[in-house]
C-alpha cells in the first residue's frame, strides 16, 4: 500500500470492519458510511469512473446510499486498466480465464490486505467454520502455473493459513494427478482425521468420473469437507448440481452439508460461499449423520458486501423472487470499482442469493449470426464469458 | 385447455397429440400439436407425393402462381383471419411484439405476388411455361424443408421455391416458430386444396435423429436451414441422391457515402436505417449489424449516429421490440456498459440508447472497424470510415458468412465497390431501406433458388 493518508484510513476502516465478521446484522449504517466514503474516493482517483458516474447524473455529493452508486459492468474490465491508482504499482493482477475476444479481464490490486482479510474471514466462517486446520488437497494448479489466476491465489492463501503439511495440490498442466489423488484419498480414509478438498467443479467431475469408471469408493472421515467452484467449460461433462452431491456422497462420503460452492469473479476482492456447513455447524438445523442437513442452499453475503438482484430490461431491483442480473457491492475492491455490475443470473433468497448461470446471450432466434456463435471467429467477440462464476 | 395447433397434414388423421411449450419465460405458449413419429412421416411423404402426382406434377406453373398470389395477398388485408391468428399466437412464441407483426407479415408476403413470381421465373428459366410441357425439365416430386428460426419469410420463400417446380412439400417447422409455416399452407388450402394436398408442415424437436431421417428419406431436394452443426447433421442423414441446399446463419451490415449525407435527406436515411435494422427485432440475416458512415459529408458520421437513435426511438414507439430473455437482455446491457465506460475514457465512443430498457442501442464506435457480430435484437453499431473503399477490409474477415449490404451512396459508387465487396463475400447490394425487402428475384445468398433444384435433359443430334 503507498503511504497515502486517505487510502491508508479507508483501508483500515474497512479492515476494521471486516475484522468484526461475517455477521454484522446491525451494520447497515457502518456499511453505507463506508461504501459512501469508497465512492468518493474511487470517484476522485478515476476520472474514467469519475465520467461514467457524471453520464448517468450521478456525483458523490448527491448520493445517500450505497444502492445509488453506479455500478461498473464486468465488461469494463476487459476494455480498460480500470483501476484508482498508477496500475506500474500494482501488487496483483488477476486475469480471467477468457483469452478471445477484448482479452481478458484484469484487476489490478495495490495491496492484498483487503483481499487477505475478506478471503481469511469468509472463508473461515463457512469452509472452517469449527476453526480446525486440517489436511487440503487442492483440485487446482498451483499459482506458479496460473500466475494470474484469483482463484490460484485464493487457493495458495487458504492453503497457507490453513493446510496442515500434508496439503498439497493435485492437478497440473497434465489434468488431474489421479493415482497420487486416490492414495492420498486411501491415506486420508485409513488416517481417520477429516480432510478438505478444494477445486474447481470440472475437477472433481474428472475424479468422479475416474472413481466411477474403477469402481472406486471412498468413506472420507466425519468432517470432511469439498469447496468447488466454477462451471465446466467443456472441460469435462456437465453435471446437474443434484448429481454431483449425490455422487460427492456415494462415492467420496461427504454429504451434502459438507459442500460448499464457492461464488467468485476475478473482478471483485470478496467471494461467496455457501451457507450449509457454517449452518450445520452451528447446530442451526436437523442434521443425520449420513445424509447431512436438507436445509436451503444459497450464497451468504457477508457482512461488507451488499447484493442486489437487478431486472436485466430496466436495471433496477427486481420483483422479489424474479430472476435478475446479480450486481455487488463489495468494499474490499477499494483500488478497483466497488460496484460492480455482473451478467450471472440469480434470485435473491431468504438468506441470500442463489445464482443461476452466466447470461451466455443464448444464440439467434433467426438467421442472424449473434454474437455468442461466432466466439471462435477471429475478431470474436468484445464480451465473451468475463471471468467469474464460470472459472476465472 | 389450449387449441390444437396450427399443423398441415392434409387427410391424416393424428392418433395422438402432446402439448409443447415454445418461447422462453417469463412469455410462453402451450401448442397441442400432433405427435410425429416415423411412420406419420412416412404415411405423410407418401400422401403429399401421391397428391402431388394426381394434380400439382400437371398443373400449369400459370395457375402455381395463382394460388401462391391469392394466398400471399390474403395476408396483406388486417382482418384476414389466418393473419389475425398469427398475431395473436407469435408474440408468445418468438417473441415478436404484435404491432411489429402486423408491420412484418405483410412485408414478408408482398413479393410473393403474381408479379414477383414471375420475375423470379422469368430470371432464373426465362420463359416460365418452360416448365409445363411434355420436355419440361424434372422438378423435384418430394423437397423437405427444415426450417431454422423465428424470420416468416424464410418459410414462404422455401416453400414457393419448391411449389413453383411442382414439388409435394414437407416442412419441418422451428422450435423458434412452429406455429407461421402451418397458417401459410392452411392459407394455399383455402385458396386450392388440390394443391395444398402436396404440402405438410409439422413441428417435432429437431435433432430427434429417427424423425429427420424419416422426414428427409424419400426428399429429391432438401432445403435445410440453422447452424453448421445442425446443417452438416441433416446432410449426413439424407439420402445421397437428393439435391442438398443448405442455409447458414449470416451477417449483413450498411453504409453510407457522403454523398449521401445532405442534412435534407438526413431523417429519410436514418429512418430508412432504422426499419433496416428494427424489423424483426435483426433476427434475419438481411438486418445490419453495423452502419459504416463515410467522413466528409454534409453530415458527420456522430451526427448521423444521433439521427439513426432518433429513427430507433420513433420506430420504437410504433414497432416495439419483442420481449427479451433474461440472457437477451443481459448481453445487451453488458454491451452497453463496456460502452459507456469507453464513453467515458474518451475512446472515441458515444452510445444512444433507450431509457429504462433495452428497446434499441446505437453505440457510434471510431474503434469498431472490423466488422463484427450484434448481439441482435435491435444494436446497431455506427462506425466512422475516411472512404466507403475501405469497406471491403472492414468485412472481409466475416468472409463467408457475409450477406447483404445496404448501401446509400450513388449508382456510380456501387458500381465500383461491387467488385471488391462480391471478392469479400457480400452477395447482394441493395438500397438502404430495403435490405429486408428482398425481391423474389433474390439469389438468396448468391445462388439461384430454382435452377439447383431441377433436372434437364440434354439431346444432342
Amino acid at each position: 500500500m503507498p503511504a497515502d493518508t486517505p487510502t491508508q484510513r479507508l483501508t483500515d476502516d474497512i479492515l476494521a470492519f471486516i475484522g468484526d465478521g461475517v455477521d454484522q446484522p446491525d451494520s447497515e449504517g457502518r456499511f453505507n458510511d463506508l461504501a459512501l466514503a469508497v465512492f468518493a474516493y474511487q470517484c476522485q482517483r478515476n476520472s474514467v469512473y469519475r465520467a461514467f458516474c457524471r453520464n448517468r447524473g450521478v456525483t458523490p455529493g448527491a448520493v445517500s446510499s450505497w444502492s445509488e452508486v453506479p455500478a461498473v459492468p464486468t465488461a469494463a474490465f476487459k476494455e480498460l486498466a480500470f483501476a484508482c491508482f498508477p496500475i506500474e504499482d500494482a501488487v496483483a493482477v488477476f486475469h480471467s480465464s477468457g483469452t478471445s475476444g477484448a482479452g481478458p479481464s484484469k484487476h489490478y490490486l495495490p495491496s492484498l490486505d483487503l483481499y487477505h482479510a475478506s478471503l481469511a474471514s469468509n472463508f473461515a466462517a463457512h469452509v472452517l467454520p469449527e476453526g480446525e486446520a486440517m489436511p487440503m488437497l487442492i483440485l487446482a494448479p498451483p499459482p506458479r502455473q496460473v500466475p494470474h489466476s484469483s482463484l490460484a491465489h485464493m487457493l495458495q492463501v487458504v492453503r497457507g493459513r490453513w493446510g496442515e503439511p500434508d496439503s498439497g495440490y493435485y492437478l497440473d498442466e497434465s489434468g488431474l494427478q489421479r493415482d497420487r489423488l486416490i492414495a492420498a484419498l486411501r491415506d486420508a480414509e485409513r488416517g481417520g482425521a477429516p480432510v478438505c478438498l478444494l477445486g474447481t467443479a470440472f475437477a472433481f467431475v474428472h475424479l468422479l468420473d475416474h472413481c466411477a469408471e474403477a469402481s472406486l469408493q471412498f468413506q472420507l472421515p466425519p468432517g470432511s469437507r469439498i469447496m468447488d467452484t466454477g462451471g465446466y467449460k467443456g472441460r469435462s461433462r456437465e453435471v446437474p448440481k443434484d448429481e454431483l452431491y449425490r455422487l460427492y456422497g456415494s462415492l467420496l462420503g461427504v454429504p451434502g452439508d459438507h459442500v460448499v460452492n464457492e461464488y467468485g469473479m476475478t473482478e471483485m476482492g470478496s467471494q461467496f460461499y455457501d451457507n450449509v456447513l457454517r449452518d450445520a455447524s452451528r447446530g442451526t438445523v436437523l442434521r443425520d449423520a449420513r445424509q447431512g442437513t436438507q436445509g436451503p442452499r444459497f450464497k451468504v453475503v457477508p457482512s461488507w458486501v451488499r447484493t442486489v438482484v437487478v431486472d436485466p430490461e430496466t436495471m433496477e431491483p427486481a420483483a422479489p423472487g424474479r430472476v435478475g442480473l446479480l450486481r455487488h457491492y463489495d468494499l474490499s475492491n477499494l483500488g478497483s470499482a466497488m460496484a460492480i455490475q455482473t451478467d450471472d443470473l440469480g434470485v435473491a433468497t431468504g438468506g441470500g442469493f442463489e445464482i443461476l448461470g452466466r447470461a451466455s446471450g443464448a444464440e439467434a432466434r433467426g438467421c442472424s449470426i449473434a454474437i455468442d456463435e461466432l466466439l471462435s471467429s477471429p475478431q470474436g467477440a468484445i464480451d465473451e464469458p468475463p471471468s467469474d462464476a464460470q472459472g476465472r | 385447455m389450449e387449441a390444437v395447433g396450427p399443423y398441415h397434414l392434409p387427410g391424416l388423421q393424428p392418433q395422438a397429440f402432446a402439448d409443447a411449450t415454445f418461447g422462453e419465460p417469463p412469455q410462453e405458449a402451450c401448442l397441442r400439436l400432433p405427435v410425429v413419429t416415423e411412420a406419420l412421416l412416412q404415411e405423410t411423404a407418401t400422401g403429399i407425393v401421391a397428391a402431388r402426382d394426381a394434380y400439382l406434377a400437371d398443373l400449369p406453373v400459370d395457375r402455381v402462381v395463382d394460388v401462391i398470389d391469392d394466398a400471399a395477398g390474403r395476408w396483406l388485408d388486417p382482418s384476414y383471419h389466418l393473419r389475425r391468428k398469427a398475431v395473436e399466437t407469435l408474440p408468445a412464441v418468438t417473441g415478436y411484439s404484435p404491432a411489429m407483426l402486423e408491420r412484418g407479415l405483410p412485408e414478408t408476403m408482398r413479393p410473393f405476388r403474381r408479379d414477383g413470381l414471375l420475375d423470379l421465373l422469368r430470371s432464373e428459366l426465362g420463359d416460365p411455361s418452360v416448365l409445363d410441357g411434355a420436355g419440361r425439365p424434372s422438378g423435384p416430386r418430394l423437397t423437405t424443408i427444415v426450417l431454422a428460426g423465428n424470420v416468416p419469410a424464410v418459410a414462404v420463400e422455401s416453400l414457393v421455391h419448391a411449389l413453383l417446380l411442382k414439388s409435394a412439400c414437407l416442412l419441418k417447422a422451428s422450435s423458434r416458430d412452429p406455429v407461421f409455416p402451418a397458417l401459410f399452407a392452411q392459407s394455399l388450402a383455402e385458396v386450392d386444396p388440390e394443391l395444398a394436398a402436396a404440402v405438410a408442415v409439422a413441428w417435432w424437436k429437431g435433432g430427434t435423429a429417427d424423425l429427420d431421417r424419416a422426414a428427409l428419406a424419400g426428399a429429391d431436394a432438401v432445403i435445410a436451414y440453422g447452424g453448421s452443426d445442425a446443417i452438416d447433421a441433416l446432410r449426413g442423414l439424407a439420402p445421397s441422391s437428393a439435391r442438398f441446399v443448405d442455409y447458414g446463419p449470416r451477417i449483413s451490415f450498411a453504409a453510407v457515402g457522403r454523398d449521401a449525407l445532405a442534412r435534407g435527406k438526413l431523417d429519410e436515411l436514418a429512418a430508412g436505417a432504422a426499419l433496416d435494422v428494427s424489423l424483426f427485432d435483426q433476427q434475419g440475416c438481411v438486418a445490419p449489424h453495423a452502419i459504416y458512415v463515410e467522413r466528409g459529408g454534409e453530415t458527420a458520421p456522430l451526427e448521423f449516429a444521433r439521427a439513426l437513435a432518433g429513427a430507433m426511438r420513433d420506430f420504437e414507439r410504433s414497432y416495439p421490440r419483442g420481449r427479451l430473455t433474461a440472457e437477451e437482455a443481459a448481453r445487451i446491457q453488458q454491451l452497453r456498459g463496456a460502452w459507456q465506460m469507453r464513453q467515458a475514457a474518451g475512446q472515441g465512443v458515444a452510445l444512444f440508447e433507450s431509457e429504462g430498457s433495452t428497446a434499441w442501442t446505437v453505440a457510434y464506435d471510431e474503434a469498431a472497424f472490423e466488422l463484427r457480430p450484434s448481439c441482435l435484437n435491435r444494436v446497431v453499431t455506427v462506425v466512422p470510415v475516411d472512404d466507403l473503399a475501405r469497406l471491403p477490409e472492414a468485412v472481409a474477415r466475416m468472409g463467408p458468412l457475409l450477406q447483404s449490404s445496404g448501401l446509400a451512396t450513388s449508382q456510380d459508387r456501387v458500381r465500383s465497390l461491387a467488385p471488391a465487396l462480391a471478392r469479400a463475400g457480400v452477395t447482394r447490394l441493395c438500397p438502404i431501406g430495403r435490405m429486408q425487402f428482398p425481391p423474389a428475384t433474390w439469389r438468396h445468398d448468391g445462388r439461384h433458388n430454382l435452377l439447383p433444384l431441377l433436372r434437364w435433359l440434354d439431346v444432342e443430334g
